[in-house]
C-alpha cells in the first residue's frame, strides 16, 4: 500500500529523517487513542493530499468576501486595510515590509524561516522538531506528525532580547493557513520574547478540519511570553496541540483568547518544567455561542525543584455553547519545594449554556504544594439591577460583568489586541453579530 | 422639581404604597421615617425605577417632565441616583472598573485620581478600588462607598435608603458629610432613615414625612423628627 505519508515528504523534498517520521507515525494513526479530553474527530475521513473540501469563492479583492465574515469584521471595528492581511488576501511573507522586518530582527538575533527551509537547512532540528510531541501520545500528534503540510520556525538566539512581539501568523502565510501547520519556536540561553500567534478576525480556510501544533524550547534563563488569539470560522473543525519544555531557571507565560470556535474546538496544551526554578502560568479566556463546543484542556508538569505552575481559566458561555475546561498540574519525585495552583471559572449567561470544570492536581513530592478552585456563575438579576440604576442599560451592563470577569486575564493581552477581544465581549453580551 | 404625584403602587398584586404625594426641590433635604414593612424602600425602589415595583395609578414627574414609564437607567442618566439598603456584592467586577463604567455611560471624564480623592474623602483607602464591588465590604464600608458614588455622579436627586443603618460611629460622620456636601451643591436628597442623629450630622433644616401602611401620615419639620425619636410612631 502506498504510504501518504512519504508522499507529502517526498514532495516537499524532505530530509530522509523526516519522511521515515512521518511514515513511522502513519503506521500508529489508526490505533492510536484520541486523548481522552478531547471531542474525537473522524480523521480517516480527511485527505492530507487532497484539495481544500471548504467551497470559498475565490476572493480576489475585498467586494468578495463573505457577508457574515463582512458583518463581524464591520463589528468588530478591525480597519479595514487590515481586512487584506487577515483575509490572506496579501502574500504577506513576500511583501517587502515583512522582509524588511525579517532583517531587522535577523540582525537582533532571531531566526524566521518556514519549517521546511529550516530542516533542510540546521541537520540539528532533527534533535528539536517533533520531539515534544511523541505520535504514540495520541492520535492527534500522531495525524500531525504524519501529515503536517506547513509551518514556521522561529529561533530567538542566545541573549537575544527581543522587544517587539513577533507575529507568526503573518510572518509565513504558509503556515497559517495550512490545514496542519507546525510551529517550532526556540528561544536560546537567556533569549527573551513574546509570540503572537493567530488573529481575532476569522481567517478563510478552505480545509474544514485543523490539525495545528506548535512546539516551544524554552531554554536556561530564557523568558518567553505567548499570545494566542484563535476564531475559528463556523464551518471549521479545530484540535491545536501545545506542547512546551521550560529548563532551568526558564519563564513562560501564555495567555489564550479563544473568541469563536468554529463547529468544534479541542485545544491541547502542556508545559513541562524541566529545569530547577522553571515557571509557567497560563491564563485564558473562551467564549462560547451558540452551537459551538470546546474542550480546552491544559496540563503543567512540575519535573524539577522549585518550580512553579499557574494556570487560570475563565469561560464566558452563552445560547446553548458546550464548554469543557480540563486543568491538571503533577509533582513529580523531582519537584521538590514546588507550588501549583489551577483557578477555573465560568460565567453562564443563560439557561442552556453548560459549563463544566475538571481541575485535578496530582503530587507525589511530599514538599510540594498544589491548590485548585473552580467555580461556575450565572449573571445575577441582582447585579444587573444595581448596575442599571447607575445608568447602565441591561445590555451595557451584562458587557460590564464580562469585561470585570475577564480582566484578570486580558490584562495580559497586548493593547492592540485587547481592543478587539473587548469588543467581541461586548457582542457576545448582546448575543452575536 | 422631583416629584411624587398621587403614587399608588403594588408589588405582585399586593397593594403597598396609596396616594403617596411628594415635592422636592434642588438643594432640599426630604426625611422619610416610618415603622419597618411601611413601605419606605418600596417608594425609593418606585422612584428609581426597580421592574418589581408597579405603578398602578399616579405619576412620578422630574423637572416638569413625566419619568414614570422609562427604565432605571434612563432615569439614572437624567440625575436619579439611589444609594441601597443593602448593596449587592458583585464577585467578579472590580470597583474602579465599575465606577470607570458608571461615569463613562454617564457623561463624565472617568478620572482615575478624583475617584481616588472622592473614595479618601470617604474614608475608604484606593485599596476598596481594586478589591471586586462591595465584595467583602463591612457595612459601614458599603454605605460609604454608595455615598462616594454619590458624590462622583453628583446627581439632581439622591433617594438614600437607610445609609446610616448598621453603620459605626465614624461611618456616620462620613456619611453626614457626604449627604451636607450634595445639598449644598444642589442635589434635593430624600432621606429614609430610623434615627434623627444622621440628622444632626447634617445639621440643616430639613422636611419629615411619616409614612405607615402605605401612607404618609404626618409631615412637618425637625420637631416632627424628634417627637419621633422621643415617642415612636404611636400617633
Amino acid at each position: 500500500m502506498e504510504s501518504i505519508a512519504q508522499k507529502l515528504g517526498m514532495m516537499r523534498n524532505e530530509p530522509e529523517w523526516v519522511i521515515s517520521l512521518r511514515m513511522e507515525a502513519e503506521k500508529y494513526l489508526k490505533t492510536a487513542p484520541f486523548p481522552s479530553e478531547i471531542k474525537p474527530l473522524d480523521l480517516e475521513s480527511y485527505d492530507p493530499l487532497g484539495k481544500p473540501d471548504v467551497d470559498i469563492p475565490e476572493i480576489k479583492s475585498l467586494d468578495d468576501i463573505p457577508e457574515n465574515i463582512r458583518k463581524m469584521l464591520l463589528a468588530m471595528g478591525v480597519p479595514e486595510y487590515e481586512w487584506q492581511k487577515i483575509l490572506g488576501l496579501v502574500q504577506v511573507d513576500t511583501s517587502s515590509q515583512v522582509t524588511s522586518f525579517k532583517d531587522y530582527f535577523e540582525k537582533q538575533g532571531v531566526v524566521v524561516l518556514s519549517l521546511l527551509d529550516a530542516i533542510k537547512r540546521f541537520d540539528w532540528l532533527r534533535d528539536y522538531a517533533f520531539r515534544l510531541m511523541p505520535y504514540k501520545d495520541n492520535k492527534i500528534a500522531a495525524y500531525h506528525t504524519a501529515y503536517w503540510n506547513g509551518g514556521i520556525f522561529l529561533w530567538i538566539k542566545k541573549g537575544a532580547k527581543i522587544a517587539y512581539p513577533l507575529h507568526t501568523y503573518f510572518l509565513i502565510t504558509e503556515g497559517a493557513l495550512a490545514q496542519a501547520d507546525h510551529a517550532l519556536i526556540i528561544a536560546d540561553e537567556g533569549a527573551e520574547a513574546t509570540f503572537i500567534e493567530g488573529c481575532t478576525a476569522p481567517p478563510l480556510l478552505r480545509f474544514s478540519a485543523h490539525i495545528g501544533a506548535t512546539e516551544v524550547y524554552v531554554k536556561k534563563g530564557a523568558k518567553v511570553k505567548g499570545i494566542v488569539l484563535q476564531n475559528w470560522p463556523p464551518y471549521v473543525n479545530t484540535r491545536p496541540y501545545t506542547n512546551v519544555h521550560v529548563e532551568e531557571g526558564g519563564e513562560i507565560e501564555v495567555a489564550v483568547a479563544i473568541l469563536g470556535n468554529g463547529k468544534s474546538a479541542g485545544r491541547y496544551e502542556e508545559v513541562h518544567l524541566k529545569g530547577r526554578g522553571a515557571k509557567a502560568s497560563i491564563h485564558s479566556i473562551s467564549f462560547v455561542k451558540e452551537k459551538e463546543h470546546l474542550d480546552d484542556v491544559i496540563k503543567i508538569y512540575l519535573e524539577a525543584e522549585d518550580t512553579h505552575g499557574l494556570i487560570q481559566t475563565k469561560g464566558v458561555i452563552r445560547d446553548n455553547g458546550i464548554s469543557n475546561s480540563y486543568t491538571h498540574i503533577e509533582a513529580s519525585e523531582h519537584a521538590c519545594y514546588s507550588k501549583g495552583h489551577i483557578e477555573c471559572s465560568g460565567l453562564l449567561l443563560n439557561p442552556g449554556a453548560k459549563h463544566t470544570t475538571y481541575p485535578g492536581v496530582r503530587s507525589v513530592s511530599p514538599s510540594s504544594e498544589l491548590t485548585h478552585e473552580a467555580y461556575v456563575g450565572r449573571v445575577s438579576e441582582e447585579s444587573l439591577t444595581y448596575m442599571m440604576s447607575r445608568g447602565l442599560s441591561e445590555e451595557d451592563a451584562i458587557s460590564l460583568l464580562i469585561k470585570g470577569y475577564i480582566e484578570p486575564v486580558t490584562k495580559h493581552i497586548p493593547f492592540e489586541y485587547l481592543k478587539e477581544v473587548q469588543r467581541i465581549a461586548e457582542l457576545v453580551a448582546k448575543g452575536g453579530f | 422639581m422631583f416629584e411624587a404625584k398621587d403614587l399608588n403602587v403594588s408589588i405582585e398584586g399586593l397593594v403597598k404604597l396609596k396616594g403617596i404625594n411628594l415635592e422636592v426641590n434642588p438643594g432640599e433635604l426630604h426625611v422619610i421615617m416610618g415603622p419597618n414593612g411601611s413601605g419606605k424602600t418600596t417608594l425609593a425602589m418606585t422612584l428609581m425605577g426597580h421592574p418589581k415595583y408597579k405603578v398602578e395609578s399616579g405619576d412620578i414627574v422630574l423637572d416638569g417632565k413625566s419619568i414614570r414609564d422609562l427604565p432605571m437607567y434612563e432615569r439614572a442618566k437624567l440625575g436619579v441616583f439611589m444609594s441601597f439598603q443593602h448593596p449587592v456584592e458583585i464577585g467578579s467586577l472590580r470597583y474602579l472598573t465599575f465606577l470607570l463604567e458608571v461615569l463613562r455611560k454617564n457623561g463624565k471624564t472617568p478620572d482615575i485620581d478624583w475617584i481616588k480623592r472622592i473614595f479618601n474623602k470617604m474614608g475608604l483607602s484606593e485599596a476598596f478600588l481594586n478589591r471586586n464591588v462591595n465584595t467583602g465590604f463591612s457595612g459601614g464600608e458599603k454605605k460609604r462607598a454608595e455615598l462616594a458614588q454619590m458624590l462622583l455622579l453628583s446627581p439632581k436627586y439622591a433617594i438614600l435608603d437607610e445609609p446610616d443603618t448598621g453603620v459605626d460611629v465614624d461611618s456616620m460622620k462620613f456619611i453626614g458629610g457626604a449627604i451636607s456636601e450634595s445639598l449644598s451643591r444642589g442635589t434635593g436628597v430624600i432621606l429614609i432613615t430610623h434615627y434623627a442623629r444622621i440628622l444632626n450630622e447634617i445639621g440643616k433644616g430639613f422636611y419629615v414625612h411619616i409614612i405607615a401602611d402605605g401612607e404618609i401620615k404626618a409631615e412637618g419639620g425637625p420637631e416632627l423628627a424628634k417627637k419621633v425619636e422621643e415617642q415612636g410612631f404611636g400617633e
